[in-house]
């Protein structure tokens, strides 16, 4: 075995369960303080109460109004939650993809792959073909394919011989989402219907987050993470030359190729029920590789965690910020990740991989 | 990159958006002045005491074979704005406007309008010249209208300096009596001015017959008007001054023009009846289950999309309105 990979993967490290289960600590305590906070004023523990009093076997004395239960209960924590999944996976999705291109920079809204998800979904609400189909079923594949569809498109333009030089996977990602964002502008333009849903949804957000979605989006999302998970821990091989990582027995191509997959089917899954939210998937993961390192084993759990943390927070100011009406959410996100996005270009690039 | 993209996106969206409340004609808030201010340069002699009286700047009587000429309209910019002779030819970029000329039997003037103009059915052959976000000064200039209307001063300079003649006012603000001045700024513009009169009137005469009759009704009912995904109506917008016409609460009182609101405070402040395009929104929903409009099955859809535009057909939705929210009042 070369000697380069001890440096990254430490033989015999235990893995960090306190990490990680400090990480869940930590994002049920913002989960619950974001669910105390809203358009309507809700005493802390009385949410806390109520939360209580949904847990089976247990019967508190009620001191709450309806109002106060069907606010917390069926609006506010799906919001959360829903805010939660969908943070989570943009977070492994970016995290995946930056591996994967070993391309610190990679992140589903940069390098087209949001924007494809958002193509396809366009192409499922604006013509005749969402008639045909369910939706709410159908939507998230629509998107997957778009999805897959630009991610394919950047990774074959930007890949050169010898590597993927993280300035052509930007510019590359780039132009494919601006070709995605003229289609599904053109698609909404020549279709005839309502744009306020294609409108409304490319936006993004959660103020129609209920559980049923909450569901939904899990049922795409987590075999996606299985995937990545399993396949994730070799994400640490293939940061070595490629030549490497093939003498170690990884079947590079074929690893990459589910990587992707999974990233992919993932980010379609959060972006049909939340729109097009950008720079979640580049937060977060940046912010663990400067305080856990970059070991992709706890690179992703951790990363996910964060992402989640980071978009509960984000839908908390947009949805207070102007109460008792709402921003978008993706607005947030973008004020925060832009600047940090130009932050990482001008310190280089150079950490992180 | 990113960011101009973003940017992109919102600005699509918002003059999507725009275009919505240009149809709708109220998003604009704090217009009622200008609206006003025009009003009154339309019709001096206006001041509630002779409604049927022909408005003319000039003494002249509306049964008169003297011409009124040069009409004179004071546009939004405060520009008094000089017609010679009754345009033959106009484009208008406006839901309004166009609704109004072919209320008053003036539509075969419209030579041309923008995309999202559906109403009346004989639109449909009239050239759509983009929207009034993006306008095409070519085919303007090419079809050579005697006047251009705009309610956005966006375009107002571009078409200008090809020589033709445009009026830009900008849509009302939230006063929908205002309505009926339009439509006699209408009448004064094409020489219709007896028909226009008679419109206006009808709108005006609608207008109190359901004032009169909710006379005695008590000022109350809490509603939410929702236009789609939550966008609402708030102060300063024509709906939202519908329903407190209609002795109604808004229960978005606090916002300023459109805005979307929180579904939270939908359920916090309970509204006992909601106007919505989608029932689906709301009905089954777990979340709206005690909202005492779903609980007592008061949740409605308009059938007539009238109160988006500011046309003589918005007393129509307005009539529809009143007859759901008090069904005992009106037959």
């Amino acid at each position: 075995m070369p000697n380069t990979n001890l440096e990254i993967l430490p033989v015999k490290a235990r893995y960090p369960w306190n990490r990680v289960i400090g990480g869940i600590a930590s994002l049920i305590l913002i989960g619950f303080l974001a669910s105390s906070i809203g358009s309507v004023d809700i005493p802390l523990l009385q949410s806390v109460k109520i939360v209580i009093n949904k847990l089976p076997g247990i019967e508190l004395p009620t001191s709450w109004s309806n109002e106060w239960e069907t606010i917390l209960w069926q609006l506010r924590i799906p919001r959360v939650v829903l805010a939660a999944i969908v943070g989570a996976t943009l977070a492994m999705s970016g995290a995946t993809y930056q591996g994967v291109f070993r391309n610190p920079l990679a992140d589903p809204y940069l390098i087209g792959v949001a924007a494809g998800a958002g193509l396809g979904a366009t192409v499922m609400l604006a013509t005749p073909l969402g008639n045909l189909m369910s939706i709410t079923t159908f939507l998230p594949i629509a998107a997957f394919v778009g999805a897959l569809l630009a991610v394919f498109i950047t990774y074959s333009v930007a890949k050169n011989t010898g590597g993927l030089p993280i300035t052509t996977l930007i510019l590359a990602g780039v132009a494919v989402s601006s070709l995605m964002a003229a289609a599904t502008t053109l698609i909404m333009m020549l279709g005839d219907d309502d744009l306020r849903p294609i409108l409304s949804w490319l936006l993004g957000g959660f103020i129609e987050a209920n559980w049923t979605k909450c569901a939904l989006t899990v049922i795409y999302v987590l075999p996606a993470a299985a995937l990545i998970v399993i396949y994730g821990r070799v994400l640490n091989v293939m940061q070595l030359e490629e030549g490497h990582a093939n003498q170690m027995g990884v079947n590079t191509e074929r690893t990459k190729f589910l990587l992707i997959l999974g990233a992919s089917l993932a980010t379609a899954g959060a972006v049909s029920f939340s729109g097009l939210i950008g720079f979640v998937g580049l937060i977060a993961p940046h912010a663990v590789r400067l305080i856990w390192g970059t070991d992709y084993r706890t690179l992703i759990p951790m990363a996910a965690l964060s992402g989640a943390g980071i978009l509960i927070i984000a839908d908390l100011a947009a949805r207070t910020i102007i109460s008792p009406t709402e921003l978008p959410v993706g607005v947030v996100t973008a004020f925060f990740g832009a600047p940090f996005f130009l932050y990482l270009l001008r310190r280089g690039i150079r950490f992180g991989l | 990159m990113t960011v101009a993209k973003g940017l992109a996106l919102m600005i699509t969206i918002l003059a999507s958006l725009t275009v919505v409340g240009c149809n709708s004609s109220d998003t604009k808030k704090g217009l009622l002045d200008e609206a006003t201010e025009g009003a009154s340069q339309i019709s001096p002699n206006n001041n509630n005491e002779s409604p049927s009286l022909p408005l003319l700047t000039t003494p002249t009587r509306s049964n008169s074979l003297a011409t009124p000429f040069p009409i004179t309209i004071r546009d939004s910019r405060g520009l008094d704005i000089q017609l010679h002779e009754f345009p033959e030819r106009i484009i208008a970029y406006d839901s309004a406007v166009v609704e109004i000329l072919f209320a008053i039997g003036e539509g075969q003037r419209i030579i041309g309008t923008h995309d999202f103009v559906t109403h009346p059915p004989e639109t449909e052959d009239i050239p759509k010249l983009g929207s009034a976000f993006s306008i095409n000064i070519e085919q303007i200039v090419a079809l050579k209208p005697d006047l251009v209307f705009f309610f956005s001063e966006g375009f107002v300079d571009d078409v200008e300096k090809t020589g033709i003649t445009v009026l830009y006012r900008k849509s009302l603000g939230s006063n929908f009596r205002e309505v009926a001045n339009d439509i006699r700024l209408w009448g004064r513009i094409t020489g219709a001015i007896e028909r226009a009169e008679q419109v206006a009137t009808e709108f005006e005469n609608r207008v109190e017959l359901i004032q009169s009759t909710i006379d005695n009704v008590n000022i109350g009912q809490k509603i939410f008007h929702d236009t789609g995904d939550l966008w609402t109506p708030g102060a300063n917008t024509l709906v939202g001054e519908v329903l407190t016409f209609l002795k109604l609460q808004n229960i978005a009182h606090d916002i300023d023009g459109y805005q979307q609101l929180s579904p939270e405070v939908i359920v916090d402040r309970n509204p006992e009846i909601i106007i919505t395009p989608n029932r689906d929104r709301f009905v089954d929903q777990d979340a709206f289950a005690n909202v005492n409009a779903i609980k007592n099955n008061r949740v409605y859809t308009l059938t007539s999309d009238g109160l988006s535009v500011a046309s003589p057909r918005f007393i129509e939705a307005v009539e529809e309105l009143a007859r759901l929210v008090y069904p005992e009042t009106f037959r």
